[in-house]
């Protein structure tokens, strides 16, 4: 039988870098929408 | 040290590291890792094992580098840490493995018993998806992986391949039932508003907006993606309190966002979204896709939204 590789993965803290910049941008796109439909009540 | 240094020191210089234990050979491999990327993994291997033990070196060059930055190390003080570290590790892992651990598989049963489903992009890894049984979900492709070892030290897995799957007589459609069924029970989808799973990963980090956007993974927290599969429940019921559909962006494989489809943010603006954060804040290895796709509230599916459609394609027959 051929070797079967066996992945070893060490437990680390995973930091949530995508999901920060997510939130941000997603609240940017937020704040420009809600300025631009102001613009248009106005 | 450049990387390729640090492997080279590594793989000369363990072996004093491991005094009583039995091996025949430490090698430096190059590995095809998820999206076709490659990682350098330390093999520590015996001639009478058909196991070949992987340990990616990348986090510990990660701690060596960080640890050189700082003034108060010396590079031999650092790196006899980070050697002894690495035996650690291996004797944790793979050393500690009893006979019972190795022969989940070697044995139809225990394969069955311990499978479960990865989400990968079909695409990046199409080379790989030629030696190992899968399914296609719209641009992904669903994965087994034979867990072998869980615990607070670390996790050992292996891929299931055609040529193992097949020398040791699993059915591959059976098999792939019941990794589905295993993952439900062993990694339970988990849901949370975006901020709040922000907050649970790094609690120092304050003023996190808010969105509107819910977190789907598993309550591992790893591999949650995968999660998508068979988080029916938790869609249909956000879906119906909510009063909408959800856009469904892929923020890596180990989780997916939802977006409310109601809150009027442009399908492509979304789309450039994902593209812009996979090549800035993914790492490579970990990107699920481009697509953005859509939960639709009374059809209760998941579909793939623009573009891509065109990369719909027949599984091949087995």
């Amino acid at each position: 039988m051929e070797k079967i590789t066996i992945d070893i993965e060490i437990k680390t803290d995973r930091k949530p870098d995508a999901l920060q910049e997510y939130a941000k941008r997603i609240a940017e796109a937020q704040m420009t929408k809600t300025k631009e439909d102001g613009k248009e009540e106005n | 040290m450049d990387y390729n240094e640090f492997c080279n020191t590594v793989r000369n210089e363990l072996g004093s590291f491991l005094l009583g234990v039995e091996f025949d050979e430490i090698t430096i491999k190059e590995t095809v890792k998820n999206n076709g990327t490659v990682e350098t993994g330390l093999m520590i291997s015996r001639k009478d094992s058909n196991i070949a033990p992987n340990i990616n070196l990348k986090e510990f060059y990660g701690e060596y580098t960080n640890r050189m930055q700082e003034e108060a190390y010396h590079d031999e003080e650092v790196l006899h840490d980070i050697l002894g570290k690495i035996a650690d590790t291996y004797r944790q892992n793979v050393e500690n493995m009893t006979p019972e651990d190795v022969d989940i598989l070697y044995h139809p049963e225990s394969v069955y018993e311990n499978a479960y489903v990865q989400l990968v992009n079909y695409e990046a890894n199409k080379t790989m998806l030629k030696n190992v049984p899968y399914r296609k979900y719209m641009d992904l492709a669903v994965i087994i992986r034979i867990a072998i070892r869980d615990d607070e030290k670390g996790f050992a897995s292996a891929v299931a391949t055609h040529s193992h799957m097949a020398q040791i007589g699993v059915n591959e459609k059976k098999l792939y039932e019941a990794a589905l069924e295993n993952t439900t029970k062993l990694f339970p989808p988990r849901m949370m508003k975006l901020e709040e799973m922000i907050q649970m990963l790094e609690p120092d980090m304050d003023e996190i907006p808010e969105t509107g956007a819910y977190v789907l993974t598993n309550a591992a927290g790893r591999n949650g993606a995968a999660a998508l599969l068979y988080a029916q429940e938790e869609l249909e019921t956000l879906s119906s309190q909510s009063g909408h559909g959800y856009y469904i962006l892929p923020s890596s494989i180990h989780e997916v966002l939802l977006f409310p489809d109601d809150a009027g943010m442009p399908l492509e603006e979304l789309q450039y979204m994902v593209r812009e954060v996979n090549r800035t804040s993914v790492a490579e290895n970990e990107i699920l896709s481009d697509t953005v796709y859509h939960y639709d509230r009374e059809s209760r599916k998941i579909e793939m939204e623009f573009p891509q459609k065109e990369v719909q394609e027949k599984e091949p027959e087995r």
